[in-house]
Parts: structure tokens; C-alpha cells; sequence
């Protein structure tokens, strides 16, 4: 039997996102995309600005000037990961098993591991809701 | 042809289905009774492959659902109880997509989609994003794209559900058909007039057991219920008649 591609079990996710544009375009959603863009980007701005001067001032401490921001950025970059690792565990569980459209796949011809691969595309491709 | 062998859910230790064994010849409407909590539902979904039976197995036309699940689901046509659609398709877009999730494509699946979307009265509506449909437009687009691939078996769960009179006879006239074809459906309901009415056989479920399996008049001649409706004999067989006692004695 003919399996479908990869990108036709998708196919629903991507017309959902070219719609979703297509109607936030509709909506003048470019006005609202820019001004995110440039709350963004002062944001990281800002963090970044604070950061320095932390690790600046840290640097200039004798003696263990080099270690502590050695230290610091170590613990905050593994904090990150960890979160990042457990949203991530907690976002494939829902997604692998609690997703909606997970009965009509299912419930079709379509091989477990187009389907894993397609929820995993997805999960990695396109925000969370899409 | 649908055959369920010894088919047997648990979830921990409760019993969802008990060692149901049904036959569902070609050219049959089945319905499928029960109360709330009977079974019915899990027991559809396994059949769907979408549950895995603790024990025993589903045939499809002779195919074993979990053992080849490929060629057993492109057997099948399953219509949930609470179906889900992608609002932001289109009518005619989610058709093909189920179409294509069985290997169909080209002129022939158009061909296919612009028959069903005339049949269901969708037509003017197949270019219009879903989540503009009303619920009974919902439930014949899920309808269409069990039809879509020509299955030999349609299992489906409270197909009345959300459809306007006109919808439910259309839908019941397809299933007539459809068995004289010689397809099968297997249905889930709580309507008895509807079950009454379309089925040829019945299987009575409770508590995750089949209680009474065969034609109405069958059922009826098992269980010496005389000429009672097929609501009383559903009653009489999922213990529901003390309901109607106690309805009288509040009453009084």
C-alpha cells in the first residue's frame, strides 16, 4: 500500500500557518509584527546591557575576578537547559499523545513511525497552538 | 466483514470491555446498545486500531487490526463520537487530505470529493474555512471523508448526533445502501428508535459484556419478552427498569 509523504501528513499544519498569516496580514498584522520586533530586540538589548555591567564590575574583583562569572554563567546556562529539556519533554508527551487530530491518524493507514515523524517535524517547525 | 475474538480492555484493574465476541457479516447494519460507561465506545476504538485490546483481536474483512494494521484500516471508515476537523482548512482541502492519508490522489479523488460534497448539500461551502461550518455541516464533512476511500467497513459512534432531521434520514438512506452493496457498519447509539429502526442486528452492551446479541425479534424471543419495544427490552436487560419503578413511586 502507498503511504502518504511525510509532508502530506503535514499538510494540515502548514495551510493552518500560511492561513493564520494570510489572515494576520488580512487583520494589518505587519504594524503589530514590527512593533514586537523592536520590543524584542530592546529587550535583549536591555539584558544584555545589564549583563555586561554585572560581569564587567565581577571581572574587576582581584583574584577571583574570572572565576565567578566562570561559575555564574555555568549555573545559568545548565538552569536554562534543564528548563528547556523538561518543556520540552512535557510539549512531545502532549503533542505524541494527547494531540487532537491523534484518533483521525491513527485511525488511518499511515505508518506509526510517518506519524511520529510528522508530530516531531511539527513540535520542532511551528510554535506551540499551530 | 467485522469479527471481534475474545476482545478484552482493562484499564488497571477496571474491566472496560469483558471478553466481547461479535460477528458482523457483509451487508449488515449493526448496532451497537448500551448505557453510559457500557463499553461501546472503547470497544469502537479498538476496532479502529486506535486502542490496543488488553486481549483478544479484531479481524476487518480478515485482517487483524493490530497485526496488519495497514491493510485492515484501509478496510475502514471510522466516524468518531466527538470528531475532530482543522478549522483552518478548507471543506474540499480536508477531503483530500484524508484521501491522501490512504494513498489516493488525482482526478479520481476529485472526482470522488465533488460526488460526496453534492450528496451531503456541501458544495457551495467545500472552498470555506471549516471553522465557519455550523456542527451538522461538521458531522457530514466527517462523514464524507469516511466515504472518501471506499471502505468495505463504516464503524461509527452516535452518527445522529448534531445532524437536522433532513441530514439523519439522508444519512440513514447512505448506511441502507451502503450494506446492500454489501458493505458493513457497525453503530454505536443510545436512540433505540434509531437502532430500532436502521438495524438488522443489535448487541446489547453492559458493563463491558454483550447481554443479548441477534435481530430484535431474536432478542426478544431469548429473553420471552412477548411483544415489548425494544426499550423496554433494553431496560429489562441493563437493569434500567428500576428506574421507571422509582420514576412512578416519585411520581405518586
Amino acid at each position: 500500500m502507498k503511504q502518504p509523504s511525510l509532508w502530506h501528513v503535514l499538510q494540515p499544519k502548514w495551510r493552518t500557518a500560511l492561513q493564520r498569516m494570510r489572515e494576520e496580514r488580512d487583520r494589518g498584522g505587519r504594524g503589530k509584527l514590527v512593533v514586537l520586533t523592536v520590543v524584542g530586540a530592546l529587550f535583549w538589548l536591555a539584558v544584555f546591557g545589564v549583563l555586561y555591567v554585572i560581569l564587567k564590575y565581577l571581572r574587576g574583583v582581584e583574584e577571583l575576578g574570572a572565576l565567578i562569572p566562570n561559575k555564574i554563567l555555568g549555573l545559568v546556562l545548565l538552569s536554562f537547559i534543564s528548563i528547556l529539556v523538561l518543556s520540552n519533554v512535557i510539549t512531545a508527551l502532549s503533542s505524541f499523545f494527547l494531540a487532537k487530530d491523534l484518533d483521525l491518524l491513527v485511525s488511518a493507514p499511515v505508518d506509526w513511525l510517518r506519524l511520529y515523524l510528522a508530530s516531531w517535524a511539527r513540535r520542532c517547525c511551528t510554535p506551540r497552538g499551530w | 466483514m467485522i469479527r471481534l475474538q475474545n476482545l478484552t480492555k482493562l484499564y488497571g484493574s477496571f474491566v472496560a470491555v469483558d471478553d466481547i465476541s461479535l460477528h458482523v457479516p457483509r451487508g449488515v447494519l449493526y448496532g451497537c446498545l448500551g448505557p453510559n460507561g457500557a463499553g461501546k465506545t472503547t470497544t469502537l476504538r479498538m476496532i479502529a486500531g486506535i486502542l490496543r485490546p488488553t486481549q483478544g483481536r479484531v479481524l476487518l474483512g480478515g485482517d487483524d487490526v493490530h497485526v496488519n494494521p495497514l491493510s485492515a484500516k484501509m478496510r475502514l471508515g471510522f466516524i468518531p463520537d466527538r470528531p475532530f476537523v482543522y478549522d483552518k482548512l478548507t471543506g474540499a482541502e480536508f477531503l483530500r487530505f484524508v484521501a491522501g492519508l490512504y494513498g489516493q490522489e488525482g482526478e479520481s479523488v476529485e472526482r470522488r470529493i465533488a460526488e460526496l460534497l453534492e450528496v451531503f448539500e456541501l458544495t457551495s461551502w467545500q472552498n470555506e474555512l471549516i471553522e465557519a461550518y455550523s456542527h451538522g455541516m461538521r458531522q457530514k464533512l466527517i462523514i464524507s471523508s469516511a466515504l472518501i476511500h471506499r471502505p468495505e467497513c463504516i464503524v461509527v459512534d452516535e452518527p445522529m448526533v448534531g445532524l437536522d432531521p433532513k441530514a439523519a434520514r439522508l444519512l440513514k438512506d447512505i448506511f441502507r445502501q451502503f450494506v446492500e452493496k454489501g458493505g458493513t457498519v457497525l453503530m454505536s447509539t443510545h436512540t433505540l428508535e434509531v437502532a430500532e429502526a436502521m438495524c438488522d442486528q443489535i448487541a446489547i452492551i453492559q458493563h463491558g459484556k454483550v447481554v443479548a446479541a441477534g435481530t430484535v425479534a431474536d432478542v426478544r424471543r431469548e429473553h420471552q419478552a412477548g411483544n415489548a419495544s425494544l426499550e423496554e427490552l433494553f431496560l429489562r436487560l441493563t437493569g434500567g427498569a428500576h428506574v421507571r419503578a422509582l420514576v412512578e413511586v416519585l411520581g405518586k
